[in-house]
């Protein structure tokens, strides 16, 4: 648990043991310091009154004695008064030392002494009294000698007991203070010892467990500072790459941004002109359907064509036949015109005029046949020109209705452009308002770059600071370590 | 409207012609020509005299009978009376053509006529005698097969033109029917 306490846990509570052993020396010397001065007190207060209060007492019963002795001398009235003033003086000096008697021994030897006083007294009154009835003088010497004197001395004797006891008590508190002052200061030095050895005790483990762990610490700041250079020149390295990075960013992102405008420009452009497109698609689209009529128009007449065309082959046709009869009818002329020919020149000279009309038949015949060869030339002429024609024609329909199916499709074809046109106007609209959008947004995160650029510089900065707070740190914990671990760096 | 442009001249050409002839003298006819009448055996041109035939008939139907010779192709009724009708490119020595019956009949003969059908009639041809010639060689001239009825030869035009001497074709074809004709008594 202790391995846990942090440093100032530890000089805590080293301290405050130092701290408590210090106020248990202070206590425990305050209170031999008390107990001393209490002793000295009681020594001073009660048992050396006591002693002068007994030689009080032994003062009071001389002057008691000397004003009886002038009484019983001169016979005045004053020595009376002075034995009664020591008298009293004796009983208030007795009773306070009554009062503050605590030994049985000292209270014994006041009775003894009151009682030695009372049995004085009543011999000096005796003798005052004797004195007073004009006896004589020697009567009452004796009297006084043989009475008041064994009495003052036993009551001198008990004072003298009582003073003694008081001295005797006087040197036993003396010596028990004194002994009690020793006590004290020996329990004091050895307290002070015992604190000193135990702050040593601390301080040596106290300074082994913090120069131990502050070692440790210390070589784990010092690897750690290392480390934290290393990282800061990678950091620093870094921050000068990515500066570098961000640069580049910025660039791209402005050149981006010119993009970005462009392509807002190339969509506004293109949304116009897929306006202009859908435009003309559907003009395209009118044209087309016009077109379309137009060409089923042609279809018809076309068709009318064919038809007339088929009549045309038909007539031909029997313009052929017609021919037909006529050839084969230029031919019996003509056969007829020879056979004529023969007859008339079996004829003789009669048949000469007749065989010249013959000849001119049959040269007429002749040229019918020849005509009618060429009128068939020209009618098959006419019959294939018909029938190409025909042919042509039917191409011509099948033509115009692809071509009518061609511009269904391209009228389709239109109205998919006019759809496909306006999806791609709204495309190039959502694409211009994206791409502003986008331009904004770029523009921010070149606001953002910048602001990143900016924080990579600082961040650089603080990474060339950081490196010499590394390498300050590395020299402060070098110089820790030395102070904390001489031998480790020796 | 140039095919109408030419049949309408063609027709005022022969209406020309044709009124022209009545206006004008009738011409004299020389002596000094020959009438041919120009025919085509299997491809081949020849000519006939005209003075030679006694007519021209075409479109006759013309009845197979059996016969022992391939020139007799059968019997026609021409001008009242049956008529034999002989191949003539049968007779001119020409391989016998499959394409069915000849259109074109040369008679022959007065008294005992016969007929030469001919498949390709071509017309008539007016020239100067001066422009036959007397083949001595029939078969230098290349004129076509059947030399042997070929005695002159005309210079037209449109080139030579081999003349079939037809009454060597109808004495060859009296010939062989009187040497294989039966008689009446058999």
């Amino acid at each position: 648990m202790a391995r846990s306490w942090t440093f100032g846990k530890k000089i805590a509570a080293g301290f405050a043991a130092a701290a408590l052993l210090s106020l248990l020396i202070g206590v425990i010397g305050v209170y031999g310091l008390m107990t001393v001065v209490a002793s000295k007190d009681r020594v001073l207060e009660v048992e050396a009154q006591n002693l002068v209060d007994a030689e009080k007492l032994h003062g009071t019963v001389e002057g008691r004695s000397a004003g009886a002795r002038g009484y019983l001398l001169l016979r005045e009235e004053r020595f009376l008064e002075q034995n009664e003033s020591a008298l009293a003086t004796f009983t208030a000096t007795l009773t306070r030392l009554k009062m503050r008697a605590y030994t049985d021994d000292g209270k014994h030897l006041l009775d003894l002494v009151e009682r030695g006083d009372t049995e004085y007294q009543a011999a000096l009154g005796r003798v005052i009294t004797l004195r007073k009835t004009d006896a004589a003088l020697d009567a009452v010497v004796r009297a006084f000698e043989s009475d008041v004197l064994p009495k003052r001395e036993a009551l001198d004797q008990a004072v003298s007991a009582y003073a003694a006891l008081d001295q005797r008590l006087l040197d036993e508190g003396k010596k028990a203070a004194t002994d009690q002052a020793s006590l004290v200061t020996t329990v004091v030095v050895s307290l002070s010892l015992a604190v000193l050895l135990l702050s040593v005790g601390i301080a040596v483990v106290l300074t082994r467990t913090l120069s131990r762990q502050i070692g440790s610490a210390v070589q784990h700041v010092q690897s750690s500072s290392s480390e934290l250079q290393a990282s800061a020149n990678q950091q620093a390295t870094g921050a000068k790459e990515q500066a570098t990075a961000m640069n580049e960013i910025t660039t791209t992102i402005r050149e981006l941004l010119a993009t970005s405008k462009q392509i807002a420009e190339g969509a506004q452009r293109v949304a116009h002109i897929a306006e202009e497109t859908a435009t003309a698609a559907r003009s395209g689209e009118q044209t087309v359907s016009k077109a379309n009529d137009a060409i089923g128009g042609i279809k018809r007449q076309v068709e009318l064509i064919v038809n007339h065309m088929l009549d045309l082959g038909k007539k031909s046709q029997q313009i052929g036949g017609i021919l037909e009869i006529i050839n084969e009818l230029a031919e019996q002329t003509n056969i007829l015109a020879i056979n004529a020919t023969i007859e008339a020149a079996g004829a003789g000279e009669s048949g000469k005029r007749f065989a010249v009309v013959a000849d001119e038949i049959r040269k007429l015949a002749d040229r019918v046949g020849g005509s009618t060869k060429e009128i068939r030339g020209l009618i098959d002429e006419v019959r294939a020109a018909v029938n190409t024609t025909v042919m042509t024609t039917e191409g011509g329909t099948k033509a115009v209705d692809a071509g009518a199916r061609q511009f269904s499709d391209v009228a389709t074809g239109f109205r998919q452009i006019v759809s496909l046109v306006s999806t791609t106007t709204e495309a190039a609209r959502e694409i211009e308002l994206s791409t502003k959008q986008q331009s904004t947004a770029v523009e921010q995160v070149n606001v953002a770059v910048a602001n990143v650029a900016q924080a990579t510089r600082e961040t650089e900065a603080s990474s060339s600071q950081t490196l010499q707070t590394a390498s300050e740190l590395t020299n402060l914990s070098g110089d820790l370590m030395r102070l904390v671990q001489p031998q480790a760096n020796a | 409207m140039n095919e109408t442009h030419v049949v309408e001249s063609k027709a005022a050409e022969l209406r020309r012609a044709f009124d022209l002839s009545f206006a004008l003298l009738p011409p004299q006819v020389s002596q000094e020509v020959e009438d041919l009448l120009t025919i085509r055996v299997a491809g081949d041109p020849y000519a006939i005299r005209l003075r030679d035939i006694a007519g021209l008939v075409a479109g006759r139907r013309v009845v197979p009978v059996p016969a022992v010779t391939l020139d007799l192709l059968g019997l026609a009724g021409i001008r009242g009376g049956v008529v034999p009708v002989f191949s003539l490119s049968s007779i001119l020595g020409y391989a016998e053509q499959a394409s069915g019956s000849p259109r074109w009949m040369i008679l022959c003969g007065a008294e005992e006529p016969i007929a030469l059908a001919v498949s390709d009639f071509e017309g008539h041809l007016r020239v100067p005698k001066s422009s036959l010639h007397i083949e001595e060689n029939p078969r230098a001239t290349r004129v076509g097969r059947g030399s042997q009825y070929v005695n002159q030869v005309a210079s037209t035009d449109a080139g030579v033109r081999a003349v079939i001497s037809i009454p060597l074709v109808v004495a060859t074809i009296r010939n062989r029917s009187g040497h294989r004709r039966p008689s009446k008594e058999q």
